[in-house]
């Protein structure tokens, strides 16, 4: 990856049209009507339009880069593109990470709820509801005002509007036009409101000043004569809001148009990376709970699944073989989305956290099951007779006798896959489980500091991952089958006899 | 008492794919008898053991052991009934290996617990004390606590057989019980045979010990080829053996 930045950042300074050039970067995932490609694969939309006047005022080519939303801001330092035109918004944490034009729209938010739900009016009604919202959007940031609202983060509009539409959540809120355009596509529910307001603006490298400046005046020549305004309109996203913000900008001067946003007195960095340790700390309780329920599924369906493999009628081995290869054959990720978005189409809609729980515990149920089976295996087979011979059914002597000592064979491999667990267990942050992937991410999204989060992040993994491991070496030692471990166990007390004389 | 024998074996036969391991066994023992089962290694006598313990399915005849009987023909017409006779069969006959197979997982007062607790649903405490007299009778009682690893192979195969009577077995099987032995382990061993023997215990051992087949045993059974050779009072086989391939393998064990 990092060559090929290289070889890009190359291709550009050997062609020298670097200053000709406004390179510009969105992420088309967020879909119409921002920026997109359309059905013939042509990059469009609003924002692209806009753009496109910009460079025709500054008289530069435009130039496109795709990037994850997640990852605009670090490729913008990282002086991959020159700015991000994505529907940003100005907030209290990145006021400082970047410079920001002038607004180029503004909309209200909008609350989308059921077509036939009669209860929710206003965002004031939705106390106590869940609400679904997309990862750091102002309305995320807006509705952290509300303390009563439980919001799920979603990464795009439709994840958010399948869940309104079973159930899942009560109401979503998105930005205006992702609102009116992502419900052309989908019936059965409706906008009831629209409050607050967001401005979308342009962002450059924090110390780029001359070009946001050209990029503001350009901005307002536009605003003036009317350009803006004719491609809001044709893509239909006009609003009071906006019309206002027009007006002004159009009577007055250039330093009204920039609203100054009012920082609460600054903090010093250290008070702001302490203030993230509890947020860490809650987002890691979620991490370790989806882990260790998972695990505890996939052992216990594990060793289910291979008792059938090995004991049961054959056209019930025959199934778990299939499940088994079919589970081990397919990403994650998929599993996890399917369960998620895919299993409410046949009535079944499961809450975020156990939808995770259940992807995570049946993806590793089907590697435990191999695992318990060279475990089972591994047992000498003079142990089931001898249960046998004891009196004792099949199943008594794999309960009493087989299982127990399987286990202690399978318990390496089983701690392995525990910590494997707890670093796959970031995936879940893609169904909206606010873990400890999720808010590095968000934490560092919003205030376009990837650094220190990270760390802190990685030093929480770490941390999760280490009692196991002490205790899995702990649990190998005190359920020894075997003389070597037993030694094992005693030697630490003999060296400290030896060093005592 | 029953006026039948306590085990009856009738045409046992047995294979192993398709190569024939036991042919046409029958033989009679009587309640109280100590048996020992001889020949060379391969003969067939650990494959009889086993089918009497029904650990091994039958190919041919029937075994009956204290009325509960079953035979190759059952197997075929009724299997559950098979499996529930075998097991009903099993519960009141105790089994010692060669290699022990104790429990490495359980302690030694444990071993000997878990099969009343699991089998016969018997209580913690009862099973706790008979647990404790019969590592006594074995002369272990100290050693209850210990794990499987940390006692000696005459040791293990002493707790074997306590485990085994946990079960209040009629008959006890032996498969070659001192083979992986020290010669001093092995006569720990076969001194709870003895008591066991005086105690009134129907035995039925696979061994090589012939001294011991000698002097303790009721009568031998000598098996060459999976075809039984001679049965005969102990005296009687060392002396004079009726057959001449009991002599000429009698003559290189003594």
């Amino acid at each position: 990856m990092k060559k090929f930045l290289i070889f890009i950042l190359g291709l550009i300074c050997i062609n020298g049209s670097y200053c000709n050039e406004l390179r510009w970067a969105a992420d088309t995932d967020s879909g119409a009507p921002s920026v997109f490609y359309d059905g013939n694969n042509q990059l469009t939309g609003f924002e692209k339009e806009i753009v496109d006047e910009v460079c025709k005022q500054l008289n530069r080519t435009s130039v496109f880069y795709q990037n994850d939303w997640a990852w605009l801001v670090p490729g913008l330092d990282h002086g991959l593109y020159d700015a991000i035109v994505e529907g940003f918004f100005r907030s209290e944490e990145n006021e400082n990470a970047v410079l920001f034009s002038i607004p180029y729209y503004t909309c209200p938010l909008s609350l989308i709820i059921s077509e036939n739900d009669e209860e929710i009016r206003s965002i004031e009604q939705c106390s106590g509801k869940k609400v679904g919202v997309l990862c750091c959007s102002r309305p995320k940031w807006v509705l952290k005002k509300y303390k009563d609202i439980i919001i799920f983060e979603y990464p795009n509009e439709y994840g958010a509007l399948a869940d309104l539409k079973n159930g899942r959540v009560d109401a979503v809120v998105l930005d205006y036009p992702a609102a009116i355009y992502s419900l052309m596509a989908m019936d059965g529910l409706k906008i009831v409101n629209n409050f607050d307001k967001v401005e979308y603006l342009v962002a450059v490298k924090k110390d780029n000043h001359s070009l946001i400046e050209e990029i503001d005046k350009a901005l307002f020549k536009l605003i003036k004569n009317g350009k803006i305004q004719a491609i809001v309109s044709k893509w239909g996203l006009s609003n009071s809001l906006f019309d206002g913000y027009v007006t002004k900008v159009v009577n007055g001067n250039e330093v009204d148009a920039r609203e100054t946003f009012k920082q609460e007195q600054s903090v010093s960095k250290f008070q702001k990376y302490a203030k993230l340790l509890p947020v860490f700390t809650k987002a890691a309780m979620v991490t370790i709970e989806v882990s260790i329920c998972g695990m505890i599924f996939a052992v216990v369906l594990g060793l289910i699944l291979v008792l059938i493999k090995l004991y049961a009628p054959r056209w019930m081995q025959l199934i778990v073989t299939m499940f088994v290869e079919a589970i081990r054959g397919t990403p994650l990720i998929i599993q996890l989305f399917f369960i998620f978005y895919g299993l409410p189409f046949i009535g079944i809609t499961l809450q975020p956290l156990v939808a995770g729980i259940v992807a995570l515990g049946l993806n590793y149920a089907a590697y435990e099951s191999e695992n318990f089976r060279a475990g089972l295996k591994a047992v000498p087979g003079g142990q089931m007779e001898a249960a046998r011979a004891l009196g004792m059914t099949q199943w008594q002597s794999l309960r009493y006798v087989i299982i127990p000592q399987a286990f202690c064979f399978v318990l390496p491999s089983l701690t392995n896959d525990f910590i494997a667990i707890i670093k796959e267990s970031s995936l879940v942050s893609l169904i909206t489980i606010v873990e400890l992937t999720k808010t590095y991410t968000m934490v560092s999204t919003s205030s376009f500091d990837f650094f220190i989060p990270g760390i802190i992040v990685a030093f929480f993994y770490l941390l999760l991952g280490l009692p196991f491991v002490r205790l899995a070496k702990w649990a190998e030692r005190h359920l020894a089958l075997e003389k070597s471990a037993y030694r094992a166990k005693q030697l630490p007390q003999k060296r400290m006899n030896i060093n005592g004389r | 008492m029953n006026e039948d024998p306590l085990i009856q074996v009738k045409n046992l036969s047995k294979n192993y794919c398709e190569y024939p391991v036991l042919k046409n066994i029958s033989f009679n023992i009587e309640s109280g008898d100590l048996v020992s089962i001889v020949g060379a290694s391969g003969c067939g006598k650990s494959t009889l053991l086993r089918c009497l313990n029904c650990l091994e399915t039958l190919d041919g005849g029937e075994i009956s052991i204290n009325g509960i009987s079953i035979s190759s023909k059952l197997a075929l017409v009724d299997y559950k009934t098979f499996l529930e006779r075998a097991h009903q069969l099993r519960q009141s006959i105790g089994m010692v290996f060669q290699s022990f197979n104790l429990f490495p997982h359980k302690t030694l007062l444990e071993n000997i617990m878990l099969a009343p607790m699991v089998v016969k649903k018997q209580s913690r405490e009862l099973s706790r004390k008979q647990g404790m007299e019969l590592l006594e009778k074995v002369g272990l009682a100290s050693f209850h606590k210990r794990h499987p690893w940390s006692i000696s192979g005459g040791e293990k195969q002493r707790v074997a057989i306590a485990r085994a009577l946990a079960m209040n077995p009629i008959l006890m099987l032996y498969d070659e019980p001192t083979s992986a032995l020290d010669p001093e382990m092995v006569e720990e061993v076969l001194q709870v045979m003895r008591n066991l023997d005086r105690d009134g215990m129907t035995q039925v051992i696979v061994t090589h010990e012939m001294k011991f087949a000698r002097d303790a045993s009721d009568y031998i059974i000598y098996i060459e080829n999976g075809q039984i050779v001679e049965i005969s009072d102990e005296d009687e086989i060392f002396i004079s053996p009726k057959d001449e391939r009991t002599k000429r393998f009698l003559k290189r064990y003594m």
